[in-house]
């Protein structure tokens, strides 16, 4: 899921005109990883499209991640 | 226009001898319609000064029926063959239709109303897909739908029309009444699919074509049409963008070759032949009978002798008597373009993207055979930009190649928030009856 998470946002970082951040990693807060909100908002839709599911919009509450580690989290779940 | 001249069958009446529709491979002559339009009347004497539904699956059947009822019948509505059921019901109940006539005969299915006074000309009531919901009813006579026809023409060539569209429908009556109304020769399709109607047209020797920019797409990429010599195309119904009028122009070099622009409703419309998307700038402003100027929301406004008179439009018009066609324009340099239909926005994050502007962007991808943009809903951003492609090759490395091909050109032409943020390769996009590539309205 890591695996994929990743690779996804490193397309969408290409096709949307981001540069991620080098160090990418758990602790990464989401909004200095150097995707913007359209870039976020493309990777859930290609996510969903890829995984048949959002975990955004399928749950109760609204959970906001603050780091890539909760959002892969929210993922893995 | 006065007496029989003022009918369809008067109009066909009036042209010699010699073949007007060819139908499965046969001959009709003015005299063969006409005796047959007559028979008609004379089986359904209950039809005169009624208000009757049309309804036939085969457009021979069709024309030979409307023929016959125009200047009979009080009304026709002109029905689409894949109507049925309640929706059928509801659409006869809004029209007032007192009477249904299909390839088997007439049948009652309403009273007639008491209000009903014979004599005028017989209105044509057609009905529009919509985007959503029940069809909508707007009306027409055979003079108002002959002035828009007839504008624009004037030359002597031989045509040899091939009908491309559904009779039932208003570009489908256009090209009827264009070849009726001159006497040349209308080549009717035989049922089947689009090869079917390749061949019956390159067999009878058509040489002018009508039909949608989708079509045409669909034409070029089957190969059928290698065997007419078109000598005019035209196309219309949906935005006509420079690749297709390109790719036309380059496999079709004698052709003339023209895109209409028509508001259905309103029954006006103008045509551009130079080759190029959009109408020149120069045409805005200028005086009658066709006035054009943009709204100061972007939309096209008309102002025209021959505008329906529809009280569904009375909420569109100005103080001044222009119509709002509600379709968006920019104008650009010495041209103005079409922007797409103001309700067919998709609203990313606020920013409003027309579907029509990013699909002919993409057509200008080489290996891009046509492409569909609509919005997809996301709860981060409203709507995201998602792009349906039509492509030959669906092999995993050539689809992400396009793609990639595709990315490069929009981001060289769009802003960030109008770039596909989903692309999906497939090998057919769904073309609707009416010709144009099925938009889907999603939240």
């Amino acid at each position: 899921m890591r695996t994929l998470i990743l690779q996804t946002m490193a397309e969408v970082a290409e096709s949307a005109d981001c540069t991620l951040v080098d160090d990418l990693g758990d602790a990464t807060v989401l909004l200095e990883s150097g995707l913007d909100s359209l870039g976020f908002a493309i990777l859930v839709a290609r996510l969903e499209e890829e995984l048949g599911r959002d975990p955004f919009t399928e749950r109760e509450e609204v959970v906001y991640p603050r780091t890539l580690g909760e959002f892969i989290a929210i993922y893995e779940r | 226009m006065s007496g029989e001249t003022a009918s369809l069958l008067g109009m066909i009446e009036a042209h010699p001898e010699r073949a007007l529709i060819i139908h499965h491979d046969q001959p009709f002559t003015p005299g063969s319609l006409s005796r047959a339009a007559r028979d008609i009347r004379a089986r359904h004497p209950q039809l005169q000064g009624a208000n009757v539904a049309l309804q036939c699956a085969d457009s021979g059947d069709f024309l030979l029926r409307l023929i016959a009822l125009d200047g009979f019948a009080r009304e026709i509505l002109l029905l689409p063959p894949c109507l049925s059921g309640s929706a059928l019901k509801g659409t006869l109940s809004r029209a007032g239709s007192t009477h249904l006539l299909d390839h088997t005969g007439a049948s009652a299915v309403a009273p007639p109303s008491p209000a009903a006074a014979a004599g005028g000309e017989t209105l044509w009531l057609f009905t529009t897909s919509g985007t959503t919901g029940e069809p909508k009813v707007f009306s027409h006579t055979l003079r108002s739908l002959t002035v828009s026809t007839r504008a624009g023409r004037g030359d002597a060539r031989e045509c040899r029309w091939g009908l491309a569209y559904q009779p039932h429908r208003f570009a489908g009556i256009q090209v009827v009444l264009q070849a009726l109304a001159s006497g040349n020769v209308l080549v009717l399709p035989p049922p089947g699919d689009i090869n079917a109607s390749m061949e019956a047209f390159a067999r009878h020797r058509v040489n002018t074509l009508s039909a949608t920019p989708s079509q045409w797409r669909n034409f070029l990429s089957h190969g059928a049409l290698r065997g007419c010599a078109l000598e005019q195309i035209t196309l219309g119904g949906e935005i006509a963008d420079q690749a297709i009028l390109s790719a036309l122009a380059r496999q079709f070099p004698a052709a003339r070759i023209v895109h209409i622009y028509a508001s259905t409703e309103a029954g006006v419309g103008f045509s551009v032949a130079d080759g190029r998307a959009g109408f020149p700038v120069a045409w805005l402003d200028q005086g009658p009978p066709l006035q054009l100027r943009i709204s100061a929301g972007g939309s096209l406004l008309i102002r025209s002798p021959a505008l329906s008179r529809s009280e569904a439009l009375l909420p569109r018009l100005t103080a001044d008597g222009y119509l709002d066609t509600q379709d968006q324009v920019i104008a650009s340099g010495d041209r103005v373009y079409f922007l797409g239909r103001a309700s067919g926005v998709i609203n990313v994050g606020g920013n409003k993207v027309h579907p029509e502007e990013v699909e002919s962007l993409v057509r200008e991808v080489p290996g891009v055979r046509n492409a569909l943009v609509s919005g997809r809903s996301s709860p981060l951003m409203g709507q995201l930009v998602l792009l349906e492609v039509q492509a030959d090759d669906l092999s995993a490395a050539a689809c992400a190649e396009l793609k990639r091909r595709i990315r490069d050109h929009c981001r060289q032409h769009l802003p960030k928030y109008k770039m596909p943020a989903l692309i999906n390769i497939v090998q057919e996009l769904a073309v609707s009856e009416s010709g144009k590539v099925e938009r889907k309205h999603c939240g």
